[in-house]
This record gives structure tokens, sequence and C-alpha cells, in this order.
């Protein structure tokens, strides 16, 4: 068995190595641990410099329920919903086919669609700023949220094709051309025989796209400058200004915010290892 | 030929004709649009189409310009510094994690956590650590009787303390992938090495070490391309400053359209940095290709034989 296993190292190692451990683990707790005992907390607790100890008061119903009675982050919450889940469900859509066709199909643009798509994959989205802006306030697409999902889809389009492919390539050529045997047409073949078996990588690519989008920040400052459309990350931000310095509100805005794609992550954790390694070993 | 032949010639480009008419529309489009504007003096009040064609005046500008060749630096420093503690501390932890232990499924899910919370809520985390009078860094310093350190307001410590910040958000990703690579390692050699009377140590220099090396690199390149577009950390926390110390590039790029609103001139530098990012992946796809191609000699060589 290898690696040895800790219990045929000695004692003393072996207490060591599990310190080790638990104390690096707990350092890495650390700014998490700090934040969330924070929303816990009273105003008077942090300027007091009471940062470590138990809180004075107990202020975890006033504080969160707090964030959404004096802020609209109820609506910013939506608004990253109505955002994050229409570009999942887009992205692997329009992916899923161009996967397929790049994969299967010998055709004779292949090689220089299958280029850009990797291309899509690594341009720093951040250097289209004006042009992605400009192009939204052409379409009267600017500050709603379809022209988020939009460009999010279309960035998030390239990856998600990449993955889908290598996925779709290993999978063998004598199913599909069974299938085309006994008549099915290509739409059909795509729909009843593809689909279900690429199902893994789908909901490994769902939970990937799902916690990218969440976290977006970049596209919601660049595109968008109403609170009706405003989602949750952009939300915190521009509610800094209101909160100044009552660090128990930021802290409890920033956790409601990063509720949703941990949970997520909790759910599918091992939906989101796969795809982690299998977009960076293989992508 | 019939029409259902030529339907069937089709089909390929029926399935990648969305997500195509997207990439275009969302991708090319734009790229082209900034290469042009980039050669015109555009900015902020006039439309595009009132700018005046200027050449490569706005590239020559940047190369002279004081500003981005200290953002320039900064982005070198920062790119470079993060990748290579990130692997350091990301393939350790993974060579010392490996061992079945308990609990060992529990550590891995939360050291995960930091990368699963948005860039900007990571931002505000670290930007209240740091806070000089309410922060627990220093304050924990206090009480051990150590000196404040001015971890955000000093252009000495801004740099330092941003990146502390994106390791800590992204050494779980080394983590992950060398973990992965250490698991799929081939068990003879290891074994192999064992009865031959090799050490851990020796183990993990002369087998495991090589044997990732491949997932190594593309993991290292990966957040290489990656660090040089970070951007939502940075802004909530210093948002460049102080001074320029950690100002970089993409920043300076937001800074240049949305603030000074210098469109043509953020375009193109825009250029410089896409060009930077793409000898990173060019070089990233070479050696993916070399190896294959090595792996695939090799293989071909132990049939032979």
């Amino acid at each position: 068995m290898f690696p040895t296993p800790i219990e045929k190292v000695s004692p003393t190692a072996r207490t060591a190595y599990h310190a080790g451990v638990w104390v690096s683990l707990l350092l890495w707790l650390l700014p998490l641990g700090a934040m969330f005992l924070t929303s816990f907390r009273s105003l008077a607790d942090i300027s007091m410099g009471n940062f470590w100890g138990i809180p004075s008061e107990w202020m975890i119903i006033e504080n969160y329920s707090g964030v959404f009675q004096t802020t609209p982050m109820g609506r910013f919450l939506l608004n990253s919903l109505m955002i994050t889940v229409p570009t999942v469900a887009g992205a692997l859509a329009i992916s899923s086919l161009a996967a397929y066709a790049l994969a299967k199909y010998n055709f004779r643009l292949n090689i220089v669609l299958f280029a850009m798509f990797i291309g899509g994959n690594f341009i720093p989205f951040q250097i289209l700023m004006i042009p992605v802006r400009n192009l939204t306030i052409d379409l009267g697409l600017y500050d709603t949220i379809i022209g988020l999902v939009l460009f999010h889809v279309a960035f998030q389009a390239g990856f998600c094709t990449l993955f889908l492919r290598n996925f779709i390539k290993a999978l063998p050529n004598s199913l599909i051309e069974a299938a085309r045997c006994d008549g099915a047409g290509e739409f059909r073949i795509f729909f009843v025989l593809i689909l279900p078996l690429i199902r893994p990588a789908l909901a490994a690519l769902a939970v990937l796209i799902f916690t990218f989008v969440w976290n977006d920040y970049f596209w919601a400052l660049v595109l968008v400058q109403s609170d009706s459309v405003r989602p949750v990350t952009a939300g915190l931000e521009a509610l800094k200004g209101q909160w100044l310095a009552s660090w128990q509100m930021i802290a409890a805005g920033a956790i409601i915010a990063a509720i949703p794609p941990v949970s997520m992550f909790f759910l599918m954790q091992k939906h989101f290892i796969a795809g982690l390694t299998m977009g960076a070993t293989k992508g | 030929m019939t029409p259902s032949r030529i339907f069937n010639r089709a089909t390929p480009y029926l399935f990648l004709a969305p997500a195509a008419i997207v990439l275009v529309v969302a991708l090319l489009y734009p790229i082209g649009y900034l290469t042009v504007a980039s050669f015109f003096d555009w900015r902020m009040g006039t439309p595009f189409a009132d700018s005046t064609f200027n050449g490569i005046d706005n590239y020559l500008w940047i190369l002279k310009d004081p500003n981005f060749r200290e953002s320039f630096g900064v982005t070198m420093t920062f790119a470079f510094t993060v990748v290579v503690l990130e692997m350091f501390v990301g393939v350790g932890l993974a060579l010392l994690l490996e061992r079945p232990i308990r609990g060992m499924s529990v550590f891995r899910t939360i050291f995960i956590l930091p990368m699963m919370i948005a860039p900007i809520v990571v931002g505000l985390i670290w930007r209240y650590m740091y806070n000089p009078q309410f922060g627990i860094l220093n304050k924990t310093l206090k009480e051990w009787g150590l000196p404040a350190i001015p971890w955000l307001s000093s252009p000495d410590w801004a740099l330092p303390s941003v990146i502390i910040a994106d390791i800590w958000q992204w050494t779980p990703f080394i983590f992950i992938l060398s973990l992965a690579a250490l698991q799929s390692l081939s068990k003879s050699a290891l074994e192999a090495a064992r009865i031959d009377g090799a050490s851990e140590w020796q183990q993990i220099i002369h087998i495991k070490l090589p044997l990732m090396m491949p997932v190594l690199v593309v993991a290292a390149l990966l957040r290489m391309i990656d660090a040089f577009k970070v951007l939502e950390v940075i802004f909530i926390m210093t948002n460049g400053g102080p001074g320029l110390s950690t100002e970089i590039l993409s920043l300076q790029i937001y800074k240049t359209a949305f603030v000074s609103w210098e469109l043509g001139r953020a375009a193109a530098l825009s250029n410089f940095l896409l060009a930077i990012v793409l000898v990173i992946t060019i070089a990233m796809f070479l050696y993916t290709k070399i190896r294959d191609a090595r792996l695939a000699k090799a293989q071909a060589a132990a049939e032979a034989y």
C-alpha cells in the first residue's frame, strides 16, 4: 500500500503530522472564521476590538434580517439567480450541440471553428470591456439582464465546448453508426443517444459555470447601472458606501452572497472536483 | 445532390451555428473593433466615427508612459510571485495530505472553499483583515507586542498583501490538481522504488514530482494566464493604490477606459495584454503537443519491442 499509511509511522511523527494538518487547516480558515464571527457581532463589539472572544451580544437575527430590510439585497439575490440560471442553461445547450459537431463530424471548417473555440477559452475577457459595452448600448441591451446573460453565455461557450468535445470524442463511433443504420435522424441521435451519455460532464460543467457566473463582478460593473438588474456581487460593492464601517453588516452581506455557490459546491462536490480536474488536464 | 444529402452535409453547421454566431458577435467582433480602435485618437465624448486616425501613436505613447512601465512591472511581479508560491504550497500540501488519514475528505472540502467564494467577497474579507482600525491582523500583532503593519496603506506592503490574498484563494486549485495527479500515478514505479529502499523524500524527488510534472506545468500555466486577468480582488482591496503599487495591467486598462475615458489608448493597452496571454497560451499548447508526441513515440517503441 503506497504511500505508507500513517498508522505505520512512529507515534510522535504521527501526532506531529496530524497537528500540522489541522493547524494548516485552521490557518486557512482564519479569514472565513473571522468574517463569520463578525457577522454575529454588534457594532460595539467591533469598535471595542472584541474579535476572537464570544460576542458580547448575539446579533445573528438582527444583522442578517437587517441586510434584507435596509438594503435591496433580496432583489440583488433574485437578479443573480435570473442571470446565472439562464446562462448555465444557454451555455450548456449551445456548447453541447457545437461540441458534438466538432467531435464526431468531418467537415471542411472543423479545424477553423475548433481554433475559434480554443481562442474563446483563453482570451482575457476584461480587455473586451469597451467594445462589449458599446455593443450592448447599440443593441439596447445595456443595463438589462438579457444583455448580461448573452455575454456570459458567449464567454463561457468556449470553455464548455472544449470540455464537452473531449468528452464526446471518447464515446465510441460505432454507437452513432448503429443508430444511423437503424434509421435515426441526426438530431434524434443527438437528443436520444448523445445527451444521456454526456450527463456527468454536463453536471460537472453546470456546477463550474454556476459558480463562475454567480461570482462575476466585473461584467456587472461594466454592463449594469441600476439596482433592478444588479447582481449580488455588484450590489455588495454598491452597499459599501451605505454601510461604511458597519463591518458586521458587510460581513453578513458577504456571507449571504457566498451561500449559493458554496452550497452548490457541497451538494455537487464530486462533480465540481471532477470538472476542474478534467477541464485542466485534458482541456 | 438530393435535398436530403444537402441536409446531411449541413448538419454539423446547423449544430455549430448557435454557438458560432454567439462567439462571432461577442468575441470576434469586439476583438476586431478593439484592434481598429487602437489606431485612433478616440476619447470620451467623441463618437468613434469622428475620432481621427493616429497610426501607432497609441502604442508609442504606451511605450513611453512611465505609468505603464510601472504597471507592467507590478503585473509581472504579481503573476510570477503568486504562481511560484501557490505551486510550492499547493504541491507541498498535496504531497503531505495524500496519505489516507481520518477526516481527510472534510479537510479537502473545507480547503476548497476560498475558490468558491466570489472574488469581491474575498476582497472584502481581506480588506477587513487588513483594516488598520478594525482589522484582526494588526489587533493580534498588537496583543503580541509586535508593531502594526500598514498592510494596504503603504506602497511597500500593498503588493505583498494583495499577493497573500491571491495565494489564499487559489492555492486550493493547485492542490486539487496535484492531488488528482498524485492519485493517478503508476503504483508500480513507487513500489519498485520502495523495494529498492528509497526514502520518502527520495520517492518524492525522483518519482512523484517527475511523474506529476506534465500536470504541474499545465496547472502553473493556467494559473499564470489567470494571474494576468486578476482584477476584481485588487479592485476591491486597493483599487491599484497606494500610488501605482498594485495597479496591474487589467486594472490600468479599466481606469484608462472608464475613468480617464481615453478609449483608443485603452484599446492599445488591451491588445498588449492580449499578446502576453497569447504567448503563454501558445507555450502551453506546444508543451502539451510535444508531450503527447513523446508519449506516442515511447508507446510505439514499447509496442515494437
